[in-house]
């Protein structure tokens, strides 16, 4: 275990801290640019910093911290001008490096308002989100991670809000065998709750789940993923998760020989190979959680996209009932059953109680990998995966395990799932059914469609001691 | 983990995330082991000997590491 004070070490985020002054060396996606339209000025919380992003009239993007330097009044409620986002209280006018550029009430030829600057990050567009960097200049470049920027696809942008430390989501990724029994067993047992299993089968796999032959569910019935053997290595870019499983032979297993790429500090590729499942630390206790996909098209679907065409849609979070029970309906998916694993480990949970097995090698390894680089910028280094020679920078692969032989770099292979599956069903048991599209396509083909989200009295965190 | 055939000398990863040195395997399955990197436990310091329980080494050091052997199929 770790001790509290480690513990503190790689979960604190806010500024000064070890893990927060990281954080700052990373551009971190928050916020589709499509939200924007509708609504140009946007609350952010991002490491711990209160701050407000918005679109002037002139198209430009902004990122101030939320106080009005003058009666300290919330600019979430600013008005967007030509240049720069106006205080409604007294109308003082901030442009985009927090520069006071008006003071109707003060003298006209008064100096006040050189004098006045709020604090202000730079902001750049990339895929569809908008990324900020908090970090000392000059900045890195943005990553051109492949998924951002490479053409052919159709992109679509889910968020949420997870009510717990940053930390706690990451190491799910770097934990292959949960998939196992959160993603299978509880799955299961979870579809039986709600009766669309009569039969949730057993942990082992001996006897197998069966349907109940009354529910009107559709559900494709995955058999469970069973390892043999799973690891984490150290590549470039973060750690490859590897699983030899069930029914692979060692030297064909891709998610062996190749693996699934967590990418340093808070990313991890989706299992479309196409998509990003990002979780930026909006502070101790809270992520901003994105789910990025560019996904391939279907046919006859155009891939040009405009920032704001981007489709962004919310992804509901597994709760607990009035009483503080289970909302079952909410967990027959792989991000409810996420959502619920990680809230329920406690806001920042206790390192220092936890008890870790040999089978927990992927977490030991992020924690030393975590280590390592909070050292390195301690030491006056750049961390890993900090970018600044266009060169290396122009689309950024990865190595991925759901992709065809013949192109194992990712540049063109075809996610299986992603042919097979994604958009093309809509069921339980699939985190993808959030996705608009899916919805829409659902409906097209009289597939069935899950019933509305149900409604949470309460957080997982809040009855959760962790 | 299972540390038959182990040698003196290999750099084994705790499960507190800390790199020990192998000395000797006891008579109990007990590894005797010096602390070379530490990074969670609570009682290791570096340099330190120390005799730690074989479910408490992880991995072997390295750029890869591997879980247990697992044979989920079979069960409890």
């Amino acid at each position: 275990m770790l001790t509290e004070a480690q513990n503190d070490r790689l979960t604190q985020v806010g500024p000064g801290t070890p893990m927060g002054e990281l954080m700052r060396r990373y551009w971190q996606p928050i916020a589709a640019v499509a939200e924007l339209k509708d609504n140009p000025v946007k609350p952010i919380r991002l490491l711990g910093e209160d701050l407000v992003l918005y679109r002037d009239e002139g198209g430009r993007l902004g990122l101030i911290e939320a106080s009005c330097a003058h009666r300290r009044v919330n600019l979430l409620f600013g008005i967007p001008e030509e240049r720069g986002l106006r205080c409604p209280y007294h109308g003082w006018l901030y442009d985009e490096t927090g520069q006071c550029t008006e003071m109707p009430a003060e003298p006209a030829d008064s100096t006040f308002p050189s004098r006045v600057k709020i604090t202000a990050y730079p902001v750049e567009k990339l895929g569809g989100l908008v990324f900020a960097y908090l970090g000392p200049q000059p900045a890195p470049l943005v990553p051109h991670w492949y998924p951002f920027v490479e053409e052919g696809r159709v992109r679509s942008i889910g968020w949420t809000v997870v009510t717990c430390n940053w930390l706690q989501v990451m190491e799910n990724s770097l934990d292959p065998i949960h998939a196992e029994y959160l993603h299978g067993y509880f799955s299961k047992y979870a579809l039986q709750r709600i009766g669309v299993l009569k039969d949730r089968g057993d942990i082992y796999g001996k006897r197998s789940f069966e349907r109940n032959p009354d529910s009107d569910h559709w559900f494709k019935g995955n058999p469970t993923m069973r390892h043999i053997s799973a690891a984490c290595s150290r590549f470039e870019h973060g750690i490859l998760k590897h699983r030899w499983l069930e029914g692979e032979t060692q030297e064909d297993s891709i998610g062996w020989n190749i693996g699934h790429p967590i990418v340093f500090p808070n990313y991890e590729s989706g299992t479309g190979g196409h998509d990003f499942q990002i979780r930026v630390p909006m502070d101790d206790t809270n992520t901003y959680y994105i789910y990025y996909y560019a996904d391939p098209p279907r046919e006859g679907e155009p891939t040009e996209q405009a920032d704001d065409d981007i489709p962004v849609y919310h992804v509901p979070i597994a709760g607990v009932d009035e009483r503080g029970l289970p909302i079952w309906g909410q967990l027959d998916n792989n991000s409810g059953q996420d959502h619920y694993a990680w809230t329920s480990q406690g806001p920042r949970t206790k390192r220092y109680l936890e008890k870790l097995g040999q089978s927990d090698m992927g977490i030991i390894l992020f924690r030393r990998m975590l280590s390592e680089q909070l050292q390195i910028v301690e030491d006056g280094g750049e961390p890993m995966n900090t970018f600044r020679d266009p060169a290396t920078n122009d689309i950024v692969w990865l190595p991925f395990d759901r992709m065809g032989d013949e192109e194992i770099q990712g540049k063109r292979a075809v996610p299986k799932r992603a042919h097979k599956e994604g958009g093309q069903v809509i069921s339980h048991g699939a985190s993808g059914k959030f996705k608009p599209w899916s919805i829409e396509y659902a409906k097209r083909i009289g597939a069935p469609i899950p019933p509305p989200f149900p409604e949470s009295a309460r957080t997982v965190v809040e009855v959760s001691p962790g | 983990m299972n540390l038959d055939g182990v040698a003196p000398g290999t750099r084994l990863v705790t499960t507190s995330g800390d790199i020990a040195e192998l000395i000797e395997v006891a008579v109990n399955g007990e590894a005797r082991v010096r602390y070379v990197e530490v990074l969670g436990g609570a009682e290791a310091v570096v340099g330190n000997e120390a005799s730690i329980s074989n479910d408490d080494i992880a991995t072997f050091d390295g750029d890869r590491f591997t879980g247990p052997p697992r044979t989920s199929s079979s069960g409890a």
